[in-house]
């Protein structure tokens, strides 16, 4: 009876290390001794256990750079020669050991061991691949895909390449075994949160982290200070997929340098090799050309203790140790599971390795493993792979939140960001971005076959230079000139494509030797890097346009924020390709994709001491750092189109550097926001109004009123003002509330029998003074001398909140009054549409859109004679105006709709239909365009006029 | 430490400021001015201001600020004893008359046990639309 599951996972992986130009490179010298020494072993190992009828099942992590090298033609005739020269190397000591007849009994053994080594490989075809997979098939092994190029996730800055390592690791794995991966080695183990979601779409079910990861998770918040069970896997986040934890006594068994079986004195010592060991004129013909000495694979020592003193490899020794740890390995699983019987759930203890570990560095290991499985057999244990058990066991408790993990030194990212190596991420972190946007620019203009060809190899390149191994390298400070020249040299190549592909001129010679230096990948889906969202070919645009806002949605403070949403998803549809550079809200992305708009944000900064225009600056720094990086990334760009002062100057900036047309949105201005200027801020700010004004080709300005405002008070150019009305989105305001169908007839006909439910009076906006709320409360007042059981209610959030609530209790109507703070704008569509009254008593107000909004809803609507409002509603026919302001008017007006319901139901209908055929958004989105292109001539005009003439200029005109 | 003689650039001079979780108590920040610095900078401060000193401000949730003098307008530099699990906000900027002007802002969230405090609290109320106000 099995009551508990062991699986074995070996991570196999070798960095990418075939050289076309260097013949003998050193570091191929690293696939073939894995091959001899782990991968083949490892390979005649299982092969014996089968023949044997003994039950065994591991899993194995095929990396897909190593994968590829197993798949080349060219590495395997390489490696076929290295074993020949090996061959003829052990017969050599056969001979040159004649007299040591104990050392040449191991000679025998090496000579026999390569022999059958190179017999092995040339019955596999010279390709492992195959053996692997039918293992695979027999159920023997599971065969995981690690990331493509073993690229470190959490030191990875864009979340597109952290995607393209993940999917083209399952592309390779899936085009060079036939098989669909299971599951997936995290390179190093390292978790990156989020990575779990790449990971579902990709088919995978589980990953390996270290144990630390779990006792990190959300999951030992709720399970207390030991964690979520080792044992158990772990759902991570919002997915299926679930986490294993690395078995820690199991991993220290195996691993430890001080009490690991390894390290026992009878194993055979690695770092004796006759490579160095042997006279140079005997040994040289089998190091390397280049006169350097290397491994040659051939060790005739044993570990012995810890001195330099080291005794003759004793292989009965070995093999007796190798029983016996096995016996005290398998031994120690059965104590676990003691420990854990009664639990719900048979526990799997997981015990990953790297596999070269097996074989290369601990001779003995492939033994090792084939006498765990021997052992193991008829005990409570049982070998398992992760895929049957996860199916055997597919319950799993609830899903936890874990931060960012790896099984290097501290459980972090310490081994791969340190002093030896950080230098790398400066420059990669910015060829990660490049490529992405010349992989967002392919997908918008699609490329002809040489551009796409370059663009195919700088991933390659930008891959291979996130290799987790020449981090490491450097760390371990081992061979790290060829790790520092890899690094470089990858990113030099993916710089230099980069400029070619920016330029449009791309030697083809250059992209060919690139591709045959590094020939992986060869299918290489550059789309793998781009979210499914992104992957859509776009409609390639008529125009290219920058906007800057300082706010947009989930971001909210006023009106701007909708607008600018609204219009830019308008723009898209009109077939506008739309960056919106902007500030971040809660929780939001960097960069992401509204609706064909694609939206990028910087933080904000505080608010501290010092000048309101000294934030306004640091603001527009970081606007203008993230507008040049999008202008550089997606342009060139058409057009740069600016919402109010707030954005000024950089919007100026990115229009020089751009060597764009500037057109400006004046929402609102400072003049009319304080009926004057009065102080030498708000003196400041018409300035930068007025220059931003002067400075753009076009203005756009939402009323008539507004139009007169900048034309007499900031002596703008009445040719460049553009009069567009803001619009309202129906479907999106009409979202959630349509189960609210209210009857507003029916419901203002109960006004004076206070039984029914009580007429509601609702505002909703900024709290400051323009909005006129206070003017408000004091009609409030007169209209609770008539209708006692009314209510009113503010939504919205501002600096006046606590005057007006000082006013409601002084007018003793607190208790009538509900100030409700900020709404979502689905919370304000609904109150809007349970309301009896909206009522917008602005005393300025550029347009007013919360009153079109309203009247959208079908709710009779009461605004302020001002500004924009005035021209929106057409007073008695589609909604009512009152004196800005006056509070009886106010009063009045209120008290006269509501006593009269079926008047004011059909002024309501009438304002609805208003706003469907005057205020959509296509239609504005069409104008706008129009503005974009006068915009454009203009400035193609001013370009020319301000060009120094040429000599063919000044040639006379023939006639 | 980047290699001696490298053929990768120096600088870039982008406007950017980088950092990433080595650990649950460490950062690494990397730095670079660029042209939007130069070009709105100068029209808010006084001469000199190329010369005034540039400095890291790293907040971890409220009252955990630590101001760290940076040395150049590029670099990078390593922050340690942060708070495992804490959201982090790095500020690099300029010291000008006694006050420190973030001109860039980058953020990271520190491996461990999420904390539940957030990196800041915004003070947006106190700006409507584009203008300050204030009670007079």
């Amino acid at each position: 009876m099995k009551r508990g599951f062991l699986t074995m996972v070996l991570h196999a992986h070798l960095p990418y290390v075939r050289h076309e130009r260097i013949r003998n490179a050193l570091e191929e010298r690293w696939f073939y001794e894995a091959m001899s020494e782990t991968y083949l072993p490892l390979l005649a190992m299982w092969e014996r256990l089968q023949r044997q009828g003994t039950p065994f099942s591991y899993a194995l992590v095929l990396s897909p750079t190593l994968l590829s090298l197993l798949a080349d033609a060219e590495m395997a005739a390489r490696y076929a020669e290295h074993l020949q020269k090996t061959i003829r190397l052990t017969e050599k000591e056969l001979v040159r050991t004649v007299h040591e007849p104990q050392v040449q009994e191991l000679a025998r053994m090496y000579r026999a061991t390569y022999v059958d080594l190179s017999d092995r490989f040339e019955r596999y075809g010279r390709n492992l691949i195959p053996q692997f997979v039918r293992l695979a098939v027999s159920g023997h092994l599971e065969l995981l895909t690690c990331a493509a190029t073993h690229g470190f996730l959490p030191v990875i800055s864009r979340e597109e390449l952290r995607q393209g390592q993940i999917r083209l690791a399952v592309e390779t794995h899936q085009r060079l075994t036939g098989l669909q991966p299971q599951g997936i080695w995290l390179p190093e183990c390292g978790y990156f949160p989020g990575i779990e979601e790449v990971l579902e779409q990709e088919g995978l079910r589980y990953f390996l982290v270290d144990s630390h990861a779990f006792a990190a998770s959300s999951a030992s918040e709720q399970q207390g200070e030991s964690g979520h069970d080792l044992h158990a896997p772990l759902r991570v986040g919002a997915s299926q997929v679930v986490a294993l934890a690395r078995d820690p006594q199991a991993a220290q068994q195996v691993w430890s340098s001080f009490v690991g079986y390894p390290g026992d004195g009878a194993y055979r010592e690695y770092y004796r090799d006759i490579g160095f060991d042997l006279d140079w004129g005997y040994i040289r013909e089998f190091v390397h050309p280049e006169g350097i000495r290397v491994n040659t694979g051939i060790k005739y020592h044993r570990v012995t203790g810890a001195g330099p003193h080291k005794a003759l490899y004793q292989p009965d020794l070995a093999q007796k140790k190798v029983r016996e740890h096995a016996a005290h390995f398998v031994a120690a699983r059965l104590d676990a599971l003691e420990r854990e019987s009664g639990k719900s759930r048979a526990p799997l203890i997981t015990a990953p390795f790297d596999a070269e570990l097996f074989g290369h560095w601990w001779f003995e290991g492939p033994q090792w493993l084939e006498q765990v499985a021997l052992q193991v057999q008829d005990t409570a244990l049982k070998l398992t792979t992760p895929s049957r058990y996860l199916q055997a066991y597919p319950e799993t408790d609830a899903a936890a939140e874990m931060s960012m993990s790896s099984w290097g030194r501290g459980g972090y990212a310490d081994v791969w960001v340190n002093e030896t190596n950080d230098w790398i991420y400066p420059h990669l972190h910015r060829l990660e971005e490049k490529l992405i946007r010349l992989l967002h620019r392919k997908s918008r203009d699609g490329l002809e076959e040489r551009t796409e060809r370059a663009l195919r190899q700088m991933a390659r390149e930008v891959l291979l230079a996130q290799a987790s191994d020449w981090a490491f390298i450097m760390a371990m400070n081992t061979t790290v000139q060829y790790a520092t020249e890899r690094v470089e040299t990858h990113v030099q190549q993916a710089m230099a494509l980069a400029e070619a592909i920016e330029r449009g001129e791309i030697p083809a010679s250059f992209v060919q030797a690139l591709e045959a230096q590094a020939p992986l990948f060869p299918e290489l889906n550059v789309e793998a890097f781009l979210g499914r969202d992104m992957t859509a070919v776009r409609q390639k645009s008529s125009l290219r346009v920058l906007m800057l806002c300082w706010e947009f949605p989930p971001r909210t403070v006023g009106g701007l924020a909708r607008h600018v949403y609204d219009l830019s998803r308008a723009l898209a549809q009109e077939g506008i390709e739309v960056h919106v550079v902007t500030c971040h809200g809660a929780d939001t992305p960097e960069t992401e994709e509204i609706e064909g708009v694609t939206v990028h944000r910087v933080y904000l900064p505080d608010y501290e001491d010092g000048p309101f225009t000294e934030w306004a600056a640091l603001l527009n720094i970081r606007l203008a750092a993230m507008g040049a990086r999008v202008l550089s990334g997606y342009g060139p760009f058409d057009l740069i189109h600016a919402h109010d002062w707030l954005v000024a100057e950089s919007a100026r900036h990115l229009s020089e550097v751009g060597d764009c047309p500037l057109v400006t949105t004046i929402h609102a201005t400072e003049y009319g926001r304080h009926h004057g200027l009065h102080n030498d801020l708000q003196r400041q700010i018409a300035e930068m109004e007025k220059q931003l004004a002067a400075e753009s080709e076009e203005v756009i300005v939402c009323s008539q009123y507004m139009r007169a405002e900048l034309r007499d008070i900031y002596g703008v150019d009445a040719e460049k003002l553009h009069v567009l009305p803001n619009g309202v989105d129906l479907t999106e305001l009409r979202k959630g509330t349509e189960e609210q169908a209210y009857d507003h007839a029916h419901a203002l006909s109960d006004v004076n029998t206070p039984h029914f439910s009580a007429p509601t009076i609702f505002y909703v906006g900024r709290l400051v003074p323009e909005k006129g709320v206070q003017v408000l409360l004091e009609a409030a007042s007169h209209v609770f001398a008539e209708i006692p059981h009314a209510r009113f209610q503010i939504a919205g959030k501002g600096p006046m909140l606590a005057e007006l609530q000082d006013l409601a209790a002084r007018l003793g109507i607190t208790d009538r009054v509900d100030f409700l703070g900020f709404v979502t704008d689905e919370q304000r569509n609904r109150l809007m549409r349970q309301a009896s009254v909206a009522v917008f008593p602005s005393l300025y107000e550029p347009f007013g859109i919360v009153a079109l909004e309203a009247m959208g809803l079908g709710i009779p609507t009461v605004a302020g004679r001002t500004g924009g409002l005035a021209e929106i509603i057409e007073h008695g026919d589609d909604g009512w105006l009152v004196e800005p302001g006056n509070a009886r008017d106010l009063a009045a007006t209120l008290l006269a709709l509501l006593r009269n319901p079926q008047q004011t139901a059909a002024v309501a209908k009438r304002g609805l239909l208003k706003t469907e055929t005057q205020f959509g958004w296509a239609t504005i989105a069409r104008d706008t365009c129009r503005v974009y292109r006068q915009a454009i001539s203009q400035h193609a005009m001013l370009a020319e006029r301000d060009r120094e003439p040429t000599p063919s200029d000044l040639r006379p005109v023939s006639t | 430490m980047p290699p001696s003689q490298s053929a990768l650039p120096e600088r870039y001079r982008d406007d950017r400021l980088h950092a990433m979780a080595i650990d649950p108590q460490r950062i690494f920040i990397y730095w670079d001015e660029g042209a939007a610095v130069s070009a709105i900078v100068a029209r808010h401060l006084a001469a000199g201001w190329e010369q005034a000193p540039r400095g890291l401000r790293v907040r971890l949730a409220e009252g955990d600020v630590r101001l760290l003098p940076c040395e150049a307008a590029s670099g990078s530099v390593y922050v340690g004893g942060l708070q495992a699990g804490a959201p982090c906000r790095v500020e690099y900027g300029v010291e000008w008359q006694g006050r420190f002007l973030p001109l860039y802002e980058t953020r990271v969230q520190l491996p461990g046990v999420r904390s539940k405090r957030p990196a800041s609290v915004e003070l947006s109320e106190r700006i409507s639309s584009y203008t300050l106000y204030t009670r007079s």
